[in-house]
Protein backbone atom coordinates (compact mmCIF):
# COMPACT_ATOMS: atom_id res chain seq x y z
CA UNK A 1 0.00 0.00 0.00
CA UNK A 2 2.78 2.12 1.14
CA UNK A 3 4.83 0.91 -1.84
CA UNK A 4 1.71 2.13 -4.41
CA UNK A 5 1.50 5.07 -2.88
CA UNK A 6 5.15 6.41 -3.03
CA UNK A 7 5.29 5.07 -6.98
CA UNK A 8 1.69 7.08 -7.30
CA UNK A 9 2.99 10.21 -5.61
CA UNK A 10 6.17 10.52 -7.44
CA UNK A 11 5.16 9.61 -11.25
CA UNK A 12 1.93 12.41 -10.23
CA UNK A 13 4.81 14.65 -9.09
CA UNK A 14 7.07 13.98 -12.53
CA UNK A 15 3.94 14.35 -14.10
CA UNK A 16 2.73 18.04 -13.13
CA UNK A 17 5.99 19.50 -12.94
CA UNK A 18 7.16 18.69 -16.89
CA UNK A 19 3.57 19.74 -16.86
CA UNK A 20 3.81 22.71 -15.99
CA UNK A 21 7.15 23.39 -17.41
CA UNK A 22 6.09 23.47 -20.60
CA UNK A 23 2.51 25.11 -19.93
CA UNK A 24 3.86 28.17 -18.29
CA UNK A 25 6.39 28.56 -21.67
CA UNK A 26 9.65 28.51 -19.54
CA UNK A 27 10.55 26.00 -22.47
CA UNK A 28 9.28 26.98 -26.19
CA UNK A 29 6.51 24.13 -27.12
CA UNK A 30 8.83 23.53 -30.34
CA UNK A 31 11.40 21.70 -27.66
CA UNK A 32 9.47 19.97 -25.56
CA UNK A 33 5.89 18.82 -25.86
CA UNK A 34 3.58 18.43 -22.50
CA UNK A 35 2.84 14.83 -21.06
CA UNK A 36 -1.10 15.32 -22.00
CA UNK A 37 -0.35 16.27 -25.48
CA UNK A 38 2.13 13.43 -25.81
CA UNK A 39 -0.46 10.93 -24.01
CA UNK A 40 -3.21 12.26 -26.91
CA UNK A 41 -0.25 11.07 -29.53
CA UNK A 42 0.72 7.83 -28.00
CA UNK A 43 -2.54 5.71 -29.52
CA UNK A 44 -1.47 6.56 -33.19
CA UNK A 45 1.21 4.36 -32.77
CA UNK A 46 -0.79 1.66 -31.92
CA UNK A 47 -3.20 2.03 -35.23
CA UNK A 48 -2.42 -0.01 -38.11
CA UNK A 49 -3.53 2.78 -40.60
CA UNK A 50 -0.53 5.26 -38.35
CA UNK A 51 2.59 4.32 -37.00
CA UNK A 52 1.85 0.04 -35.50
CA UNK A 53 4.14 -0.97 -38.54
CA UNK A 54 7.15 1.32 -37.53
CA UNK A 55 6.51 0.22 -34.20
CA UNK A 56 6.62 -3.89 -34.97
CA UNK A 57 9.45 -2.89 -37.30
CA UNK A 58 11.59 -1.62 -34.58
CA UNK A 59 10.69 -4.18 -32.30
CA UNK A 60 11.30 -6.91 -34.85
CA UNK A 61 14.67 -5.83 -35.86
CA UNK A 62 16.12 -5.00 -32.40
CA UNK A 63 15.05 -8.42 -31.36
CA UNK A 64 15.93 -10.22 -34.85
CA UNK A 65 19.49 -8.50 -34.35
CA UNK A 66 19.85 -9.55 -30.68
CA UNK A 67 19.10 -13.42 -31.43
CA UNK A 68 21.46 -13.81 -33.96
CA UNK A 69 24.03 -11.99 -31.95
CA UNK A 70 23.16 -14.70 -28.69
CA UNK A 71 25.14 -17.98 -30.65
CA UNK A 72 27.37 -15.24 -32.54
CA UNK A 73 28.40 -13.78 -29.54
CA UNK A 74 29.05 -17.07 -27.57
CA UNK A 75 30.22 -18.75 -30.22
CA UNK A 76 33.49 -15.65 -30.40
CA UNK A 77 33.76 -15.95 -26.79
CA UNK A 78 34.06 -19.87 -26.87
CA UNK A 79 36.28 -19.61 -29.53
CA UNK A 80 38.84 -16.99 -28.16
CA UNK A 81 38.32 -18.33 -24.58
CA UNK A 82 40.83 -18.56 -22.16
CA UNK A 83 43.88 -20.20 -23.63
CA UNK A 84 46.45 -17.82 -21.48
CA UNK A 85 48.67 -15.80 -24.06
CA UNK A 86 47.72 -17.07 -27.32
CA UNK A 87 43.52 -15.51 -26.00
CA UNK A 88 45.03 -12.28 -24.87
CA UNK A 89 45.56 -10.21 -27.96
CA UNK A 90 42.36 -11.65 -29.25
CA UNK A 91 39.94 -10.32 -26.02
CA UNK A 92 42.12 -7.33 -26.46
CA UNK A 93 40.44 -6.90 -30.17
CA UNK A 94 37.15 -8.01 -29.17
CA UNK A 95 37.37 -5.39 -26.54
CA UNK A 96 38.82 -2.41 -28.55
CA UNK A 97 36.37 -3.12 -31.21
CA UNK A 98 33.35 -2.42 -28.52
CA UNK A 99 35.00 0.62 -27.47
CA UNK A 100 33.84 1.65 -30.65
CA UNK A 101 30.96 3.80 -30.47
CA UNK A 102 29.24 1.16 -32.47
CA UNK A 103 26.67 4.56 -33.63
CA UNK A 104 29.87 5.77 -35.46
CA UNK A 105 30.66 2.41 -37.56
CA UNK A 106 26.47 2.63 -38.56
CA UNK A 107 28.13 4.39 -42.16
CA UNK A 108 30.23 1.71 -42.52
CA UNK A 109 27.72 -0.58 -42.47
CA UNK A 110 25.80 1.32 -44.67
CA UNK A 111 28.68 1.36 -46.99
CA UNK A 112 27.94 -2.73 -46.65
CA UNK A 113 24.87 -3.06 -46.51
CA UNK A 114 23.13 -0.80 -48.74
CA UNK A 115 20.10 1.24 -47.53
CA UNK A 116 17.90 -1.88 -46.01
CA UNK A 117 17.05 -4.07 -43.58
CA UNK A 118 20.63 -5.41 -44.07
CA UNK A 119 21.93 -2.32 -42.11
CA UNK A 120 20.05 -2.21 -39.31
CA UNK A 121 20.73 -5.88 -38.51
CA UNK A 122 24.01 -5.70 -39.06
CA UNK A 123 24.93 -2.71 -37.03
CA UNK A 124 22.16 -4.28 -34.03
CA UNK A 125 23.99 -7.43 -34.39
CA UNK A 126 27.49 -6.47 -34.41
CA UNK A 127 27.66 -4.48 -31.14
CA UNK A 128 25.19 -6.73 -29.49
CA UNK A 129 27.71 -9.79 -30.30
CA UNK A 130 30.37 -8.27 -29.40
CA UNK A 131 29.19 -7.60 -25.49
CA UNK A 132 28.35 -10.78 -25.32
CA UNK A 133 31.72 -12.73 -26.77
CA UNK A 134 33.39 -10.52 -24.22
CA UNK A 135 31.06 -11.51 -21.33
CA UNK A 136 31.68 -15.21 -22.57
CA UNK A 137 35.39 -14.58 -22.42
CA UNK A 138 35.11 -13.23 -18.35
CA UNK A 139 33.16 -15.82 -17.50
CA UNK A 140 35.35 -18.30 -19.00
CA UNK A 141 38.34 -16.57 -17.17
CA UNK A 142 35.91 -17.20 -13.92
CA UNK A 143 35.72 -20.65 -13.75
CA UNK A 144 37.38 -22.06 -10.79
CA UNK A 145 40.89 -23.73 -11.31
CA UNK A 146 39.37 -27.13 -9.70
CA UNK A 147 36.41 -26.78 -11.18
CA UNK A 148 38.33 -27.16 -14.18
CA UNK A 149 41.04 -29.59 -12.84
CA UNK A 150 38.00 -32.20 -12.19
CA UNK A 151 36.78 -31.77 -15.84
CA UNK A 152 40.48 -33.04 -16.93
CA UNK A 153 40.49 -35.69 -14.56
CA UNK A 154 37.46 -37.59 -15.46
CA UNK A 155 37.93 -36.77 -18.89
CA UNK A 156 35.03 -34.75 -20.01
CA UNK A 157 35.51 -33.51 -23.37
CA UNK A 158 34.57 -31.73 -26.60
CA UNK A 159 30.93 -30.87 -27.22
CA UNK A 160 30.13 -32.87 -23.91
CA UNK A 161 32.49 -30.35 -21.96
CA UNK A 162 31.35 -27.21 -23.53
CA UNK A 163 27.76 -28.30 -22.83
CA UNK A 164 28.00 -29.61 -19.16
CA UNK A 165 30.90 -27.50 -17.97
CA UNK A 166 31.74 -24.47 -19.92
CA UNK A 167 28.26 -23.20 -20.91
CA UNK A 168 26.97 -23.67 -17.12
CA UNK A 169 30.18 -21.80 -15.54
CA UNK A 170 30.16 -19.01 -17.75
CA UNK A 171 25.93 -19.14 -17.62
CA UNK A 172 26.09 -16.22 -15.10
CA UNK A 173 28.33 -13.52 -17.19
CA UNK A 174 27.09 -14.69 -20.55
CA UNK A 175 23.48 -13.94 -19.41
CA UNK A 176 25.07 -9.98 -18.18
CA UNK A 177 26.27 -9.80 -21.52
CA UNK A 178 22.87 -10.60 -23.40
CA UNK A 179 20.99 -7.86 -21.30
CA UNK A 180 24.16 -5.88 -22.47
CA UNK A 181 23.32 -6.82 -25.68
CA UNK A 182 19.70 -6.73 -26.28
CA UNK A 183 19.71 -2.45 -25.18
CA UNK A 184 23.33 -2.11 -27.97
CA UNK A 185 20.72 -4.19 -30.47
CA UNK A 186 18.00 -1.32 -30.15
CA UNK A 187 20.27 1.89 -29.53
CA UNK A 188 21.95 0.44 -33.03
CA UNK A 189 18.48 -0.10 -34.67
CA UNK A 190 17.14 3.44 -33.87
CA UNK A 191 20.03 4.58 -34.74
CA UNK A 192 20.12 3.36 -38.54
CA UNK A 193 16.64 3.77 -38.64
CA UNK A 194 17.22 7.92 -38.26
CA UNK A 195 20.19 7.31 -40.80
CA UNK A 196 18.59 5.32 -43.05
CA UNK A 197 15.80 7.71 -45.31
CA UNK A 198 12.70 6.24 -46.65
CA UNK A 199 12.44 3.81 -43.89
CA UNK A 200 10.29 2.59 -41.43
CA UNK A 201 10.94 2.34 -37.68
CA UNK A 202 10.64 4.44 -34.14
CA UNK A 203 13.96 6.08 -35.35
CA UNK A 204 12.28 7.24 -38.37
CA UNK A 205 9.64 8.76 -36.93
CA UNK A 206 10.88 10.38 -34.33
CA UNK A 207 13.51 12.02 -36.75
CA UNK A 208 10.84 13.02 -39.39
CA UNK A 209 9.06 14.59 -36.63
CA UNK A 210 12.14 16.71 -35.72
CA UNK A 211 11.05 20.09 -37.86
CA UNK A 212 7.30 19.88 -38.04
CA UNK A 213 4.76 20.99 -35.20
CA UNK A 214 4.41 17.03 -34.31
CA UNK A 215 6.19 17.20 -31.27
CA UNK A 216 3.96 15.11 -29.24
CA UNK A 217 4.55 12.43 -31.25
CA UNK A 218 7.64 12.71 -31.79
CA UNK A 219 7.77 12.24 -27.88
CA UNK A 220 5.25 9.27 -28.07
CA UNK A 221 7.89 7.61 -30.20
CA UNK A 222 10.78 8.40 -27.69
CA UNK A 223 8.47 7.02 -24.84
CA UNK A 224 7.83 4.23 -27.01
CA UNK A 225 11.66 3.17 -27.41
CA UNK A 226 12.10 3.72 -23.64
CA UNK A 227 9.25 1.05 -23.46
CA UNK A 228 10.65 -0.86 -25.55
CA UNK A 229 14.42 -0.69 -24.00
CA UNK A 230 13.13 -1.18 -20.62
CA UNK A 231 10.75 -4.59 -21.44
CA UNK A 232 13.16 -6.27 -23.35
CA UNK A 233 15.89 -5.63 -20.78
CA UNK A 234 13.51 -7.07 -18.14
CA UNK A 235 12.75 -9.78 -20.62
CA UNK A 236 16.04 -11.09 -20.83
CA UNK A 237 16.92 -10.55 -17.21
CA UNK A 238 13.69 -12.89 -16.66
CA UNK A 239 15.46 -15.42 -19.16
CA UNK A 240 18.49 -15.33 -16.08
CA UNK A 241 15.71 -17.03 -13.23
CA UNK A 242 14.60 -19.65 -16.00
CA UNK A 243 17.47 -20.85 -17.03
CA UNK A 244 20.08 -20.43 -14.25
CA UNK A 245 18.26 -23.21 -11.76
CA UNK A 246 20.48 -23.93 -9.62
CA UNK A 247 22.36 -21.66 -6.76
CA UNK A 248 25.91 -21.39 -6.20
CA UNK B 1 52.92 -55.91 6.08
CA UNK B 2 52.18 -54.88 2.52
CA UNK B 3 54.74 -55.38 0.30
CA UNK B 4 55.89 -53.28 -2.48
CA UNK B 5 54.33 -52.92 -5.50
CA UNK B 6 55.44 -50.98 -8.86
CA UNK B 7 55.51 -47.41 -9.20
CA UNK B 8 52.29 -45.82 -10.39
CA UNK B 9 53.23 -42.25 -10.29
CA UNK B 10 56.30 -40.53 -9.13
CA UNK B 11 58.45 -37.38 -8.17
CA UNK B 12 62.08 -38.06 -8.97
CA UNK B 13 65.22 -36.33 -9.02
CA UNK B 14 64.25 -33.32 -6.14
CA UNK B 15 60.74 -32.68 -8.25
CA UNK B 16 60.26 -28.62 -7.38
CA UNK B 17 57.00 -26.65 -8.48
CA UNK B 18 57.28 -22.76 -8.77
CA UNK B 19 54.58 -20.25 -8.27
CA UNK B 20 54.28 -18.60 -11.59
CA UNK B 21 57.57 -18.14 -13.37
CA UNK B 22 60.10 -21.25 -13.64
CA UNK B 23 63.15 -19.78 -12.21
CA UNK B 24 61.58 -17.85 -9.63
CA UNK B 25 62.82 -16.79 -5.88
CA UNK B 26 63.22 -20.26 -4.17
CA UNK B 27 61.10 -18.23 -1.69
CA UNK B 28 58.40 -18.81 -4.23
CA UNK B 29 58.50 -22.23 -4.15
CA UNK B 30 55.49 -24.00 -3.98
CA UNK B 31 57.82 -26.89 -2.62
CA UNK B 32 61.29 -27.88 -3.32
CA UNK B 33 63.82 -31.29 -3.42
CA UNK B 34 60.57 -33.97 -3.08
CA UNK B 35 61.40 -37.32 -4.27
CA UNK B 36 58.35 -39.41 -3.40
CA UNK B 37 56.79 -42.45 -5.17
CA UNK B 38 53.23 -43.98 -5.24
CA UNK B 39 53.43 -47.46 -5.19
CA UNK B 40 50.90 -50.50 -6.08
CA UNK B 41 48.97 -51.81 -2.64
CA UNK B 42 50.89 -48.85 -0.52
CA UNK B 43 49.02 -46.07 0.97
CA UNK B 44 51.21 -42.93 1.13
CA UNK B 45 50.56 -40.10 3.73
CA UNK B 46 51.22 -36.52 3.23
CA UNK B 47 51.61 -35.09 6.45
CA UNK B 48 52.52 -31.10 7.43
CA UNK B 49 51.28 -27.79 8.79
CA UNK B 50 49.23 -26.02 6.69
CA UNK B 51 51.02 -24.03 3.77
CA UNK B 52 53.91 -26.52 3.15
CA UNK B 53 52.61 -27.56 -0.29
CA UNK B 54 51.25 -30.17 0.23
CA UNK B 55 48.04 -30.18 -2.04
CA UNK B 56 50.57 -28.53 -4.43
CA UNK B 57 52.95 -32.03 -4.09
CA UNK B 58 49.44 -33.74 -5.05
CA UNK B 59 48.53 -31.44 -8.00
CA UNK B 60 52.08 -32.17 -9.28
CA UNK B 61 51.64 -35.96 -8.97
CA UNK B 62 48.27 -35.62 -10.54
CA UNK B 63 50.19 -34.02 -13.69
CA UNK B 64 47.66 -30.57 -13.40
CA UNK B 65 50.73 -28.62 -12.82
CA UNK B 66 53.89 -27.62 -14.50
CA UNK B 67 56.84 -28.41 -12.53
CA UNK B 68 59.96 -25.98 -12.46
CA UNK B 69 62.44 -28.72 -11.86
CA UNK B 70 62.66 -32.49 -11.84
CA UNK B 71 60.50 -35.13 -13.41
CA UNK B 72 57.14 -37.04 -12.80
CA UNK B 73 56.73 -40.39 -14.27
CA UNK B 74 53.52 -42.17 -14.34
CA UNK B 75 52.32 -45.51 -15.65
CA UNK B 76 50.74 -45.13 -18.98
CA UNK B 77 47.18 -44.88 -19.12
CA UNK B 78 47.48 -44.17 -15.37
CA UNK B 79 43.79 -43.15 -13.69
CA UNK B 80 42.82 -40.80 -10.41
CA UNK B 81 39.94 -40.84 -8.22
CA UNK B 82 40.59 -37.22 -6.85
CA UNK B 83 39.07 -35.84 -3.84
CA UNK B 84 40.40 -32.12 -4.18
CA UNK B 85 40.49 -30.11 -0.56
CA UNK B 86 38.08 -27.31 -2.46
CA UNK B 87 35.11 -30.36 -2.26
CA UNK B 88 32.57 -27.53 -3.41
CA UNK B 89 34.35 -26.64 -6.72
CA UNK B 90 34.43 -30.40 -7.40
CA UNK B 91 31.17 -31.13 -8.06
CA UNK B 92 29.19 -29.45 -10.77
CA UNK B 93 26.04 -27.27 -9.23
CA UNK B 94 23.82 -27.58 -12.05
CA UNK B 95 24.05 -31.13 -12.24
CA UNK B 96 22.19 -33.22 -9.48
CA UNK B 97 24.43 -34.99 -6.91
CA UNK B 98 23.43 -38.51 -8.76
CA UNK B 99 24.47 -36.81 -12.24
CA UNK B 100 27.89 -35.98 -10.35
CA UNK B 101 28.83 -39.50 -8.83
CA UNK B 102 27.52 -40.72 -12.71
CA UNK B 103 30.41 -38.33 -13.80
CA UNK B 104 32.76 -40.14 -11.80
CA UNK B 105 32.06 -43.71 -12.56
CA UNK B 106 32.04 -43.51 -16.44
CA UNK B 107 34.89 -45.54 -17.29
CA UNK B 108 36.38 -42.91 -20.20
CA UNK B 109 35.14 -40.26 -22.47
CA UNK B 110 33.56 -42.46 -24.45
CA UNK B 111 31.68 -44.00 -21.88
CA UNK B 112 28.15 -43.45 -22.94
CA UNK B 113 26.28 -45.72 -19.97
CA UNK B 114 23.58 -43.82 -18.94
CA UNK B 115 23.05 -42.58 -14.77
CA UNK B 116 21.04 -45.27 -13.60
CA UNK B 117 23.50 -47.54 -14.81
CA UNK B 118 26.05 -46.68 -13.90
CA UNK B 119 25.13 -45.74 -10.40
CA UNK B 120 23.69 -49.51 -10.02
CA UNK B 121 26.34 -51.04 -10.70
CA UNK B 122 27.95 -49.68 -7.76
CA UNK B 123 24.76 -48.47 -5.87
CA UNK B 124 24.81 -51.79 -3.25
CA UNK B 125 28.74 -50.66 -2.31
CA UNK B 126 27.68 -47.17 -2.19
CA UNK B 127 24.49 -47.63 -0.36
CA UNK B 128 26.23 -49.64 2.43
CA UNK B 129 28.72 -47.06 2.63
CA UNK B 130 26.48 -44.68 3.28
CA UNK B 131 24.07 -46.30 5.99
CA UNK B 132 27.52 -46.57 7.75
CA UNK B 133 28.54 -43.33 7.31
CA UNK B 134 24.53 -42.59 8.97
CA UNK B 135 23.84 -40.54 6.02
CA UNK B 136 20.76 -39.72 4.67
CA UNK B 137 20.71 -37.48 1.81
CA UNK B 138 18.49 -37.80 -1.55
CA UNK B 139 20.96 -38.07 -4.61
CA UNK B 140 18.89 -36.01 -6.84
CA UNK B 141 19.51 -32.81 -4.71
CA UNK B 142 21.33 -30.21 -6.15
CA UNK B 143 25.25 -29.97 -4.58
CA UNK B 144 24.13 -26.53 -3.03
CA UNK B 145 20.94 -28.17 -1.50
CA UNK B 146 22.85 -30.17 0.79
CA UNK B 147 25.30 -29.20 3.73
CA UNK B 148 29.40 -29.42 3.42
CA UNK B 149 29.55 -32.36 5.64
CA UNK B 150 27.10 -34.45 3.48
CA UNK B 151 28.37 -33.20 0.07
CA UNK B 152 32.15 -34.25 1.14
CA UNK B 153 30.31 -37.50 2.02
CA UNK B 154 29.23 -38.15 -0.91
CA UNK B 155 32.07 -37.33 -3.15
CA UNK B 156 33.97 -39.63 -0.29
CA UNK B 157 32.09 -42.28 -1.42
CA UNK B 158 32.03 -42.01 -5.06
CA UNK B 159 35.75 -41.24 -4.97
CA UNK B 160 36.54 -44.53 -3.15
CA UNK B 161 33.92 -46.58 -5.85
CA UNK B 162 35.30 -44.62 -9.11
CA UNK B 163 37.36 -46.37 -11.49
CA UNK B 164 40.97 -45.16 -10.59
CA UNK B 165 44.54 -47.06 -10.19
CA UNK B 166 45.58 -44.10 -7.41
CA UNK B 167 43.31 -42.39 -5.28
CA UNK B 168 44.38 -38.99 -4.03
CA UNK B 169 41.95 -37.39 -1.37
CA UNK B 170 43.21 -34.20 -0.02
CA UNK B 171 41.97 -33.61 3.44
CA UNK B 172 38.81 -35.62 2.72
CA UNK B 173 36.95 -35.17 6.66
CA UNK B 174 37.56 -31.29 6.97
CA UNK B 175 33.90 -30.79 7.14
CA UNK B 176 33.27 -34.30 9.40
CA UNK B 177 31.67 -34.67 12.52
CA UNK B 178 34.31 -36.73 14.50
CA UNK B 179 32.15 -39.23 14.79
CA UNK B 180 31.68 -39.88 11.27
CA UNK B 181 35.74 -38.96 10.31
CA UNK B 182 36.26 -42.26 12.31
CA UNK B 183 34.33 -44.10 10.20
CA UNK B 184 35.52 -42.74 7.26
CA UNK B 185 39.20 -43.53 8.35
CA UNK B 186 38.00 -46.87 9.15
CA UNK B 187 36.29 -48.00 5.84
CA UNK B 188 39.74 -46.38 3.83
CA UNK B 189 41.70 -48.50 6.26
CA UNK B 190 39.52 -51.89 5.17
CA UNK B 191 39.87 -50.58 1.17
CA UNK B 192 43.58 -49.52 0.90
CA UNK B 193 45.12 -53.43 0.53
CA UNK B 194 42.33 -54.99 -1.43
CA UNK B 195 44.23 -54.03 -4.90
CA UNK B 196 47.86 -54.59 -5.50
CA UNK B 197 47.74 -52.20 -8.58
CA UNK B 198 46.03 -49.88 -7.05
CA UNK B 199 47.77 -46.78 -4.86
CA UNK B 200 46.72 -44.48 -2.44
CA UNK B 201 47.56 -40.82 -1.75
CA UNK B 202 45.98 -38.94 1.63
CA UNK B 203 46.74 -35.59 2.73
CA UNK B 204 45.91 -34.48 6.13
CA UNK B 205 47.40 -32.30 8.94
CA UNK B 206 45.73 -34.43 11.65
CA UNK B 207 49.24 -36.41 12.55
CA UNK B 208 47.48 -39.59 14.34
CA UNK B 209 45.19 -40.25 11.25
CA UNK B 210 48.13 -40.01 9.28
CA UNK B 211 49.42 -42.65 10.82
CA UNK B 212 46.71 -45.16 11.26
CA UNK B 213 45.81 -44.81 7.14
CA UNK B 214 49.54 -44.70 5.77
CA UNK B 215 52.07 -47.39 4.70
CA UNK B 216 54.42 -45.10 4.46
CA UNK B 217 54.16 -41.18 5.87
CA UNK B 218 56.39 -38.14 4.00
CA UNK B 219 56.35 -35.28 6.11
CA UNK B 220 56.18 -32.04 4.72
CA UNK B 221 57.73 -29.20 6.73
CA UNK B 222 57.59 -25.22 6.82
CA UNK B 223 61.04 -25.44 4.38
CA UNK B 224 58.25 -27.13 1.89
CA UNK B 225 60.52 -29.74 1.04
CA UNK B 226 60.63 -33.60 2.54
CA UNK B 227 61.81 -33.34 6.28
CA UNK B 228 60.99 -37.24 6.50
CA UNK B 229 59.93 -40.48 4.76
CA UNK B 230 58.68 -42.99 7.59
CA UNK B 231 57.08 -46.61 7.15
CA UNK B 232 54.44 -47.30 9.44
CA UNK B 233 54.69 -51.58 9.70
CA UNK B 234 50.67 -52.35 10.89
CA UNK B 235 48.43 -54.94 9.46
CA UNK B 236 44.97 -53.42 7.32
CA UNK B 237 42.46 -53.10 8.53
CA UNK B 238 43.27 -50.76 11.28
CA UNK B 239 40.35 -49.11 13.27
CA UNK B 240 41.00 -46.60 15.57
CA UNK B 241 42.23 -48.85 18.21
CA UNK B 242 45.64 -49.23 16.44
CA UNK B 243 46.58 -45.19 17.29
CA UNK B 244 47.70 -46.98 20.50
CA UNK B 245 49.71 -49.95 19.02
CA UNK B 246 53.35 -49.41 19.75
CA UNK B 247 54.18 -49.49 15.95
CA UNK B 248 51.59 -46.44 15.79
CA UNK B 249 53.10 -44.70 18.53
CA UNK B 250 56.58 -45.25 17.68
CA UNK B 251 55.99 -43.44 13.90
CA UNK B 252 54.07 -40.86 15.56
CA UNK B 253 57.03 -39.76 17.61
CA UNK B 254 58.78 -40.55 14.74
CA UNK B 255 56.48 -37.88 12.57
CA UNK B 256 56.52 -35.47 15.55
CA UNK B 257 59.88 -35.61 15.51
CA UNK B 258 60.15 -34.63 11.88
CA UNK B 259 57.27 -32.26 11.34
CA UNK B 260 59.05 -30.21 14.70
CA UNK B 261 56.36 -30.97 17.37
CA UNK B 262 57.83 -33.39 19.29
Amino acid sequence: MRRALAWLITMAAIGTAWELIVRSGMVSPAMLAAPSEIATRCGVLLQPAEHLADVVSTLAYALTAFTLSVPIGVTIGLAIGDRGHTSEPLAFVLDFLRSIPATALVPVFFLMSGVGAGTKLAAGCFSSSLVIALATVHGLRSIPSTRRETADLLRIEGLQRVWLVTLPSAAREILLGCRAGVSLALILVVVAEMLIGGNRGLGRVIFDMRYTDDKPLMYAAILATGIMGYGLNAVVGGLERLVIYWRG
Amino acid sequence: MTCHGPSLVALEAGTSMARGARDADPLEHLFSGVTISANGGRSLVLLGPNGCGKTSVARAILGLASLSSGRRTARPGIRFAYMPQDYRNAVFPWLSLKKNVALRLRQGAGDTTNEEDLIGHTAHEMVAMFRRLDLTVDLDRYPDEVSGGQLQLVLFVATLVMPGDVRVFDEPFSALDFRRRAIASEIISERIPMKPDEAWILITHDIAEGVQLADDVAVLGPTRSISAQINVPLSWPRGSEVRDAPASLAALRAVGEAAGIA
